[in-house]
């Protein structure tokens, strides 16, 4: 057990606000192979894969905690190429498989199309750690859809770095379903360099008994009539903590970019904690930029309406947990992931 | 149509007199502190609470976070300058050129017009302080602050450090070592005062520093506004203001605390005030920060009585080599309290505002309401306009929300007052002072009219 500083923000404020960084005690295993990985297209002949176990990896760190990667997946979507059915990665830890320090690397070259299902599961109930990093280059006018989801079990430590970089006419969307793990740390990173290009960031935590959430989200807009979305949409209960630190960076010369950050936290315990720091800093003139947080129980209102139709407390509280979140989960368009988040939420 | 606001004496805030003085320290030693406490005469108690305070600067670090602070030099600062005066009641015995420096600035006049007392003080010491008569038949106290020490020895060891410790950061504890003049407030139970007092801080002397200390306690069901003005002018050295300002709201009392503050552009303005709230009561803040090259400056309120109320109104302007980094603390303590936050922040010719803010709803404060709202606008791509706000809950049952919103000035307003016949400079202006309206309309009439006259000198030939 050691005890570890990590994931801070892109600019301090005040020590004694206590959200510059997290401190956390971390149980890291010694280094192992993992051999659970699976990865699932019809189009395998269109697309570059490269897998490689025990790589050192020489890629920035953002989170703070060293890393030498025992897997490593590079994926390349060539020129003028469309992948409409998604790609599947999928690493399942068990007993044999219990730690992962693995790097992704996702590129996709110009005018590619493709969509990706990230998934890191973990059903037993034993110890994992996981210290993952996905990198994301989408050249000129590539578009692409990932969904990252950690379903790991409640004693594992997920730590999770995601890097991108978008060209001209790139868009990214993006999607994180946050919600294994007993120590959540992410650390979410997108330049936005090219004119028009366009990242939306949705999200949804959910963190109960002790957990600890800490995410850390910077976008910055360099290229002209870029666009920078995050929503994150979350759930706290028992005596989780969450800290959120959400960063919109306006470069000097992003004229015409346009920032969003959204933050919406339900309290379902007066024992659990939520932190916020949603960040806009701007060096433009000539920009839109603007943030929201809230925080509070259960509208009372909403939860009354509903139980005067004959359902009960908990049914109530679940429907409108879940309908907060509708929005980003109809999106991803995947039921199956639908089901295993309301499952999630029904076990709250 | 041309603003119908006065014209404005651009000069009125340099004013330079000639550096005279009849005592100066230079420098943060334990021999500066003890000649300091010699020369004003103060009980052992406030001279050993001022070596304690230079121990704990020493011993803490400079902070690792906001506007860089490295051309400060302490060694260099004048911690103490005496002026070749005294306090006097009446304007007419202050020295004629520092009674001309506050006749510019308009004090004597607003003090006949609109206020029920005034303290003006030039460097270190309080040279001039009146009450209304009627304030006074009703137990209001308002001196300078080191008169108090000496008067009202027991209700200042009672209040005093005891909102603000001397360990809350390193330059407040350095405002402990050195601090001089001040103004002390107390307003008794139910006694409700509805005109405005101010204190008004002018620093003259170059590369000094000024370190007074407020104390108002505003008793159970009393009422209060006070107004505070700060301004100097400019020098090539560093200038510092490490004042400190310690408020009590009791049950059911109200106090609403002005600020106008207009430091030369040399100025490392690294204030700290605090104010603890007790059931029932309300505390308004409403602050215009134009001034200064550095500004450290986020008002606290502990809300500690239930149902207590916190409302702030500020509006920061940052232009050319200025580096505003201001905001706000709240702690709400007990349940049923509220908050609310308007702030706004306009940044030009390469000036950084920075919004930087804490507000903690603790775990008792059930049924606490908290609405912070932030507008920032950036006048070019030379300036920086950054958001920095930490939410921290810690309770259920809570409404809380933030929004921010970051921008330019909207070319579609531009040009539909372009069409009414309006050049587009003054319609620039217009939106400009449109936009800091909400804080302007907050304060007294003629102060109003002055951030209305400091927005049109800062605006002056940047745009257009």
């Amino acid at each position: 057990m050691e005890k570890y500083i990590l994931n801070e923000t892109p600019l301090r404020t005040a020590n004694n606000f206590d959200i510059n960084n997290i401190e956390v005690v971390l149980d890291i295993p010694k280094y192992k192979s993992f051999e659970n990985f699976n990865i699932y297209t019809e189009n395998i002949e269109k697309i570059k894969v490269e897998v490689n176990q025990n790589k050192i990896s020489e890629n920035e760190n953002k989170i703070g905690l060293e890393r030498q990667t025992n897997y490593s997946v590079k994926i390349i979507i060539p020129e003028n190429i469309t992948i409409e059915e998604k790609i599947k990665l999928e690493f399942n830890f068990d007993e044999d498989n219990a730690f992962l320090v693995e790097n992704i690397d996702i590129l996709l070259e110009k005018n590619a199309k493709a969509n990706f299902e990230i998934q890191y599961n973990s059903e037993e109930s034993f110890s994992n750690f996981h210290n993952g990093q996905l990198n994301i280059l989408l050249q000129e006018n590539a578009k692409a859809n990932i969904v990252v989801s950690n379903f790991n079990n409640n004693q594992s430590d997920n730590l999770y770095e995601m890097k991108n970089e978008l060209k001209d006419n790139a868009t990214l969307k993006y999607t994180i379903i946050e919600i294994g793990g007993k120590n959540k740390i992410s650390n979410y990173y997108s330049k936005l360099v090219g004119e028009n290009s366009e990242n939306s960031l949705n999200v949804i935590y959910l963190g109960k008994e002790n957990d600890v959430i800490d995410i850390n989200y910077n976008m910055e807009t360099y290229g002209k009539n870029s666009k920078a979305y995050i929503n994150v949409q979350g759930v706290l209960t028992d005596s989780a903590k969450k800290n959120f630190k959400g960063t919109i960076d306006f470069k000097e010369g992003s004229k015409k970019a346009i920032g969003k950050e959204n933050e919406n936290c339900i309290l379902l315990s007066k024992q659990a904690k939520s932190k916020s720091l949603p960040m806009l800093l701007c060096h433009e003139e000539d920009v839109e930029g603007e943030h929201g947080v809230s925080s509070g129980k259960i509208d009372e209102a909403k939860l009354f309406y509903i139980m005067t139709k004959g359902i009960s407390y908990d049914e109530a509280r679940k429907l409108i947990i879940k309908a907060n979140f509708n929005d980003i989960i109809k999106n991803i368009n995947n039921n199956e992931l639908e089901n295993r988040i309301n499952e999630k939420i029904d076990q709250i | 149509m041309k603003t119908q606001l006065k014209e404005v004496d651009n000069n009125i805030y340099n004013i330079k007199n000639k550096d005279e003085y009849s005592f100066k320290t230079v420098g943060l030693t334990e021999e500066v502190i003890r000649e300091i406490s010699e020369k004003k005469n103060e009980p052992d108690w406030m001279l050993e609470l001022r070596l304690k305070a230079l121990k704990t600067y020493n011993e803490l670090s400079m902070p690792t976070w906001g506007p860089d602070l490295s051309e400060l030099d302490m060694s260099k600062i004048a911690t103490y300058v005496k002026p070749k005066t005294n306090m006097k009641k009446s304007w007419e015995d202050v020295p004629e050129d520092i009674k001309n420096t506050f006749d510019a600035l308009g004090i004597p006049e607003a003090e006949k017009e609109s206020l029920a007392g005034v303290g003006a003080q030039y460097d270190s010491e309080i040279v001039y302080h009146s009450i209304k008569e009627e304030l006074v038949k009703q137990g209001v106290i308002y001196t300078d602050f080191d008169a108090a020490v000496k008067e009202y020895p027991e209700l200042v060891k009672q209040y005093f450090t005891k909102c603000v410790p001397i360990t809350d950061h390193k330059f407040i504890a350095l405002h402990y070592a050195v601090w001089s003049g001040g103004s002390f407030v107390y307003v008794p139970k139910g006694v409700k005062v509805d005109i405005p007092l101010q204190s008004y801080f002018r620093l003259n002397a170059p590369g000094a520093g000024q370190f007074e200390h407020t104390l108002i306690i505003v008793d159970e069901g009393a009422s209060l506004q006070f107004i505070e003005g700060c301004s100097a002018p400019k020098y090539n050295e560093i200038n510092l203001h490490a004042g400190c300002v310690e408020l009590f709201v009791k049950e059911n009392g109200f106090l609403r605390y002005s600020t106008i503050e207009n430091w030369s552009k040399n100025m490392m303005n690294l204030n700290t005030k605090k104010v603890v709230v007790d059931k029932n009561g309300t505390i308004e803040w409403v602050t215009g920060s134009f001034g200064s090259k550095v500004s450290m400056l986020y008002p606290m309120s502990i809300l500690n009585g239930e149902n207590s109320k916190c409302e702030f109104t500020g509006i920061s302007f940052a232009g050319k080599g200025q580096n505003l980094d201001a905001g706000l603390k709240i702690v709400h303590n007990a349940p049923n309290t509220s908050s609310v936050v308007n702030s706004k922040s306009i940044s030009k010719d390469g000036g950084i505002c920075t919004f930087r803010s804490d507000i903690k709803v603790r775990p008792r404060a059930e049924k606490s309401k908290v609405s912070v709202s932030c507008e920032s606008l950036m006048l070019d791509s030379i300036s920086r306009s950054d958001t920095i706000p930490v939410n921290d809950v810690q309770t259920d049952e809570v409404e809380f929300s933030h929004e921010a919103k970051i921008g330019k000035i909207s070319d579609q307003a531009i040009f539909y007052l372009m069409t009414r016949g309006i050049s587009e400079e003054e319609a620039k202006a217009m939106i400009v002072r449109g936009f800091a309206n909400p804080i302007s309309k907050e304060l007294p009439l003629e102060y109003a009219v002055e951030m209305n006259n400091l927005i049109n000198l800062e605006l002056e030939g940047s745009i257009g």
